[in-house]
């Protein structure tokens, strides 16, 4: 019986599951050598030979490699992962424009179970073949069901897609333009918080204490066209000059409904207050103040299943403090309030044929506002091109759960007085297993 | 008194699963709800080599087991395991006499990824089905959005455990 495969393809050097908990105790045996050459594989490059466990049967000291091979790893490692091939074409009337073609991301999830009570997560990404990111390593530590403790580099829980970005879970080759210019997904940080799910009330919350977006570093990070975008700093030797807080309640006692509800509170960070003296007589003080704003984001999502129809929205509006004092300093454009939401239906048009279709054929529409200059302060005039409309029709080609073809039209608008719609053409390939 | 009961009939088979104990206390409150003011008593259903040979599955050990009150049986309770995203999770399934289910019951949930599908509330969908058929996720059994990898299997789980109760029964075992 083979239950994993290794495909050797120009674009998937590797593609592989194996998540060995699932796996029958019967068939283990079997699976062993399989298993063995496998681990060894992904695991011979990036384990030292430190002493990480015992021999059962000897008691001696075993390190990563002998720990793989004696079969213990099988018992506790999950790999999987996800990846997006896109290609967009821009439809343009009045000149003639390239497509894109690109593998957008590909990720290699690893979990490792120490216990039944702590397991560590991380995930490895490629984006554009050439760009290496940890979109997530952290450990969670489960004292109880409705309360797990859990640290390091993890995503913040923010609308719908920041947190659920695998390519088989939304419609659309490119995710929503919201989840990106106002909340700026893939949006991760280290920090430290709880979590867990009360299974009487049906709810799941979240609350962490997480380090914030790097506003200035020698010079302004955010701006309005994407807001706090460029400020991410993704766990890399990031800066931390004033904690964050983020929390998000989830309600799923109705059948088919999840809503959520979530905050993110805090300031952004500055090198500039790095060395800054007790008794500061320079002013610097001043100036370091005007080098971050005060940021208040509150979002509200709505995810809705019945048999073949799918529907999802959410609201999004960020309130963010000092932004005249930060415009003036730094001289960017930021401004101090913006405000996204979309609604998006979906069907899958393959049940109405045959309602024990494995595959399943999604059309969809979404209607997507966002708009980074929804306020500005000061002499900073709004500007309306940052007051965004796209629209969104498509199919989803579902031939497995973990697989899908898909295909889209966009037509992306602005409020800019004259402004003409841009369109595009979008077709991709979306995988999670 | 009957508590007390209770208590014996349970605890003289809590050390044969191999659950921790929590999920046992989950499991008796479970029973207790259900059969309130009774003691539940449960015994093993232990198949010998011929029958096993007969089935199209293997029927391991603490897995299925007859409810009894006052000597007589009520219900069936199906001990099974399924997949969440990292780890697994054991729940159980309690099938009335007439092989519809009474209910279904998380009870070790290993991981926080998922951890929707312990909701009562979601899982009452499976109360009242009988025919496997009936159990088609998307369909008859709707997703929890963001936990769809634990909602899918356990769907999955419950179908082949009622397939199987229902060999077992066809088959003249139970």
């Amino acid at each position: 019986m083979v239950l994993f495969k290794v495909y050797n393809t120009p674009t998937f050097v590797l593609l592989f599951k194996m998540n060995l908990n699932n796996v029958k105790k019967e068939i283990i045996g079997e699976m062993r050598k399989e298993i063995l050459s496998l681990g060894m594989c992904m695991m011979a490059g990036i384990l030292s030979a430190q002493v990480v466990g015992t021999d059962t049967t000897t008691n001696a000291p075993m390190n990563s490699a002998q720990n793989i091979l004696s079969g213990n790893r099988g018992k506790t490692i999950t790999i999987g992962g996800y990846g997006q091939i896109d290609y967009n074409q821009p439809m343009n009337d009045t000149a003639s424009a390239n497509g894109k073609l690109d593998v957008h991301r590909m990720v290699i999830f690893m979990g490792y179970k120490f216990n039944d009570r702590v397991q560590f997560v991380t995930e490895v990404e490629f984006e554009h073949i050439k760009e290496v990111y940890v979109e997530q390593a952290f450990i969670n530590y489960k004292i109880s069901t409705p309360f797990n403790f859990r640290a390091g580099l993890m995503l913040i829980p923010m609308g719908i897609i920041n947190e659920y970005h695998e390519p088989t879970t939304f419609n659309g080759v490119e995710r929503p333009n919201l989840d990106g210019k106002i909340v700026p997904t893939t949006w991760r940080e280290i920090g430290a918080g709880f979590t867990g799910t009360l299974d009487g009330l049906s709810l799941k919350y979240q609350a962490y204490v997480v380090n914030g977006f790097l506003g200035y570093d020698g010079g302004s990070k955010l701006r309005g066209s994407d807001g706090f975008r460029k400020g991410r700093q993704k766990g890399a030797e990031s800066t931390i000059s004033s904690p964050n807080f983020s929390t998000k309640v989830d309600f799923y006692g109705i059948k088919g409904l999840k809503i959520g509800a979530a905050a993110y509170l805090g300031k952004t960070q500055s090198s500039l207050f790095n060395g800054l003296p007790n008794n500061d007589t320079l002013g610097l003080a001043a100036q370091a103040d005007s080098s971050v704003v005060g940021m208040n984001m509150f979002g509200l999502d709505v995810r809705y299943q019945y048999k073949a129809l799918q529907l999802r929205g959410q609201v999004i509006k960020t309130a963010i403090a000092n932004s005249q004092e930060y415009n003036l300093f730094t001289g960017s454009d930021l401004g101090s309030s913006m405000l996204g939401y979309y609604g998006e239906v979906g069907y899958d048009v393959l049940s109405i044929f045959n309602k024990d279709a494995k595959e399943k054929v999604i059309l969809f529409g979404r209607y997507e506002f966002y708009d980074t200059h929804d306020a500005t302060e000061g002499l900073l005039d709004q500007n309306s091109s940052y007051a965004r409309t796209d629209i969104t029709v498509g199919v989803t080609y579902k031939v497995s759960p973990g697989a899908a073809f898909k295909a889209d039209y966009q037509i992306f608008d602005n409020k800019k007085k004259g402004n003409t719609p841009s369109n595009q053409i979008n077709f991709g390939v979306g995988v999670w297993f | 008194m009957k508590k007390f009961l209770l208590i014996v009939a349970v605890s003289g088979i809590l050390f044969s699963f191999d659950l921790p104990k929590n999920a046992l206390k989950k499991m008796d409150k479970t029973l207790a709800s259900l059969w309130p003011e009774q003691v539940v008593s449960k015994s093993e259903i232990v198949l010998n080599q011929t029958q096993q040979d007969k089935l199209s599955f293997n029927l391991g050990s603490n897995t299925l087991f007859k409810l009894s009150t006052k000597n007589n049986p009520v219900a069936y309770m199906y001990l099974s395991e399924a997949k969440s995203k990292i780890s697994n999770f054991d729940y159980m399934v309690i099938f009335k006499e007439d092989l519809s289910i009474l209910k279904v019951k998380v009870l070790v949930y290993r991981e926080e990824y998922g951890g929707e599908i312990g909701s009562n509330r979601w899982l009452k969908q499976f109360i009242g089905k009988s025919n496997p058929e009936k159990m088609q996720f998307g369909h008859d059994i709707q997703n929890i959005s963001g936990a769809t990898i634990s909602a899918r299997n356990i769907t999955h789980d419950v179908k082949k455990t009622t397939l199987e109760i229902i060999e077992l029964k066809k088959k003249g075992m139970i």
